[in-house]
């Protein structure tokens, strides 16, 4: 959480996670180079086995990183793979800079024209390393941003939106797939990996998109007598986690049910949005008193939506009431870190 | 409305938080997926790498550079004439080619002599050029004994006027190929492959430095055959050809010999993608 920003919050997680990153990553390298022919008359040049393993082992790693946000969400085994899912979109980043610095050596240096203006001049109609170019620069900025203190700047939205341009970047790097390498008579693979590629991350995509709105998210139903919307019975609640509401025209809410520190019962409705990262607080739990976000662990007080003390984050928050057993929700949500009364349930503990 | 059907007091499932200890189930099920990552890391490398296909023998030997003795002609490509060292009844031209994607720049006071030219050999089948460093002449401009003896330098050779007797241009007829356009230097074993649409631009700027273009025809037999491309009044193509380069092509020209080069002077309008 953002008390002070350092270059990398290092733990042990993160310490193991970096580290399987890199092992994963020097021993694909390892073993394409050692598997290629660079010896005898019939070698590949060099530079471009090098090249090829390290656009590869990119792309490769671009998939996982794709893949963790729809696995999370398909099951909260994986959400430990998206907490430092950064790191990982770094990693690939160098791996791909690495490939495209020595593609621009290799193709485009030595000669009659400045390498770097020659990617958008030569190439044909259709240059493929054009649009290679243009997805390495978004996932520059990706890269350049992924520190808390440009989330912290930039503000959780726009952040996020820029975060969002690995879809862009994904589908321009099909395309330098299909219009370069796909187009060489002597790489037969590349078609079944791109195509490979697209069905398993759509595929993914898709299977998340119908678990999650199938499942999870419940629309709320509006009282016609009143404003407050009817959401559901308490029960149905687990206890220190939260139902999800879908609320026409604003943004989700998470009903929480939890025990607070002196044992009594609680229901607080808060914004399902984290202002770290936008993750689904209505997927995380009450944990000692505070709402814990399943992606990164970010903290909220259910009371007024402020993280503790020393810590600064406020999200929205909504006033609920309880009539019977069903819980009902005023849908207009207050300012960021707004404190309104907690229900309580008589009798639970 | 839907309802969350499972029990709210059941036993919670283990939650993960980055900052704390993973619970004892998580940690199970990621030490042997760690694992099995890392296998699969070394599996898809193993595995992508196999799918290369060769690019075929060729050889580039920058770090042994040799000394070839000829008759130099500068039009249309830069190349050295010889009687083959093998098989003296016949006679091996050598193309010439600068460093990096340049063509060779060589002094036109050499043009038709006999000079001894030191560079880096390439090879490919019957195929022989000679990447020549930036020209430096010796201070006599005959060749030297020792490390005073330039890039190029007038040299003697035995049968120099037999040998430049046979370098006229031999028209062969009319000809029609369909193959890709490639620079010849990367072709014949600067890169490995040296074709292809992953290596356009490459070819596009080594064309426009002057790099001989050549036709790569490739027969049923998947063997190859090069034929340097030249305008239609037989001056060298490689600029011209620049945006078709590793664009499969028809081209429809005379067939020319000098020496054991051949080439194609492409006819006017003869020359069409397919």
């Amino acid at each position: 959480m953002s008390h002070g920003f350092v270059a990398v919050q290092w733990n042990r997680r993160k310490l193991l996670y970096d580290l399987c990153i890199w092992a994963c990553v020097a021993l694909y390298l390892a073993l394409f180079i050692g598997a290629s022919d660079l010896a005898g008359a019939d070698a590949l040049s060099a530079p471009i086995v090098l090249m090829r393993a390290l656009s590869t082992c990119a792309f490769l790693m671009l998939n996982v990183i794709l893949c963790i946000g729809p696995l999370a969400r398909l099951s909260p085994r994986f959400l430990p793979l998206l907490y430092n899912r950064r790191h990982l979109g770094v990693s690939m980043f160098v791996v791909a800079l690495l490939h495209a610095a020595l593609a621009i050596y290799w193709y485009h240096g030595f000669g009659v024209i400045n390498p770097l203006a020659s990617i958008a001049i030569v190439g044909g109609d259709f240059p493929f390393q054009l649009l290679g170019a243009i997805a390495l620069a978004i996932l520059f900025l990706m890269a350049a941003t992924s520190h808390d203190y440009w989330n912290a700047t930039l503000g959780g939205p726009l952040w996020k939106a820029i975060h969002m341009l690995v879809y862009p970047a994904y589908a321009l790097i099909i395309a330098h797939i299909l219009f370069g390498a796909l187009q060489q008579n002597d790489t037969g693979f590349a078609p079944w990996m791109a195509m490979a590629s697209v069905c398993v991350v759509g595929g993914l995509h898709i299977l998340a998109a119908l678990f999650k709105s199938g499942a999870d998210f419940h629309a709320a139903k509006s009282s016609a007598e009143t404003s407050w919307l009817d959401l559901c019975d308490w029960h149905d609640i687990p206890i220190n986690r939260a139902q999800i509401f879908a609320l026409r025209g604003a943004e989700r809410v998470a009903v929480f049910r939890y025990r607070d520190n002196a044992g009594a019962t609680k229901i607080a409705a808060v914004s399902n949005v984290c202002q770290h990262q936008n993750g689904p607080l209505g997927e995380g739990r009450v944990m000692d008193g505070l709402i814990t976000c399943p992606w990164h662990g970010y903290q909220y007080r259910p009371e007024d939506g402020c993280s503790p003390p020393p810590f600064g984050e406020k999200i929205p928050t909504y006033r609920v009431k309880v009539e019977g057993a069903r819980v009902l929700l005023d849908p207009a949500p207050l300012p960021a870190g707004s404190p309104r009364p907690v229900v309580e349930i008589p009798g639970e503990k | 409305m839907m309802a969350d059907k499972k029990s709210p007091e059941k036993p919670d499932k283990p939650f993960f938080v980055g900052y704390l200890p993973m619970p004892a189930a998580l940690a199970r099920f990621y030490w042997p997926l760690a694992l099995l990552l890392l296998a699969a890391a070394a599996a898809a490398g193993h595995f992508w790498a196999m799918q290369q296909q060769s690019a075929g023998e060729a050889t580039w030997r920058p770090a042994a550079p040799e000394v070839l003795r000829g008759v130099l002609t500068l039009r249309p490509y830069p190349a050295l004439h010889r009687f083959h060292p093998q098989n003296p009844g016949r006679i091996e031209s050598v193309l010439l080619v600068g460093q990096g994607k340049h063509a060779a720049n060589l002094p036109a006071r050499f043009d038709g002599r006999a000079v001894a030219i030191r560079g880096a050999e390439i090879l490919r089948g019957n195929w022989r050029m000679l990447e020549i460093p930036s020209v430096t002449e010796n201070e006599n401009g005959h060749e030297n004994s020792g490390e005073n003896s330039g890039t190029i330098s007038l040299a003697e050779i035995p049968d120099e006027n037999a040998l430049r007797a046979e370098l006229g241009f031999e028209s062969l007829g009319g000809v029609v190929f369909r193959g890709e356009i490639a620079d010849s230097k990367c072709f014949l074993g600067v890169m490995k492959p040296g074709a292809g649409a992953v290596h356009k631009a490459c070819a596009e700027l080594c064309l426009l430095g002057g790099i001989p273009p050549m036709l790569v025809v490739q027969n049923a037999q998947r063997e190859k055959f090069g034929y340097l491309l030249l305008n239609t009044d037989g001056t060298s193509a490689a600029k011209s050809l620049a945006p078709l380069a590793a664009e499969s092509v028809q081209v429809r020209g005379e067939l020319l010999r000098q020496g054991d080069l051949l080439f194609v002077k492409m006819n006017a309008g003869g020359l069409a993608r397919f």
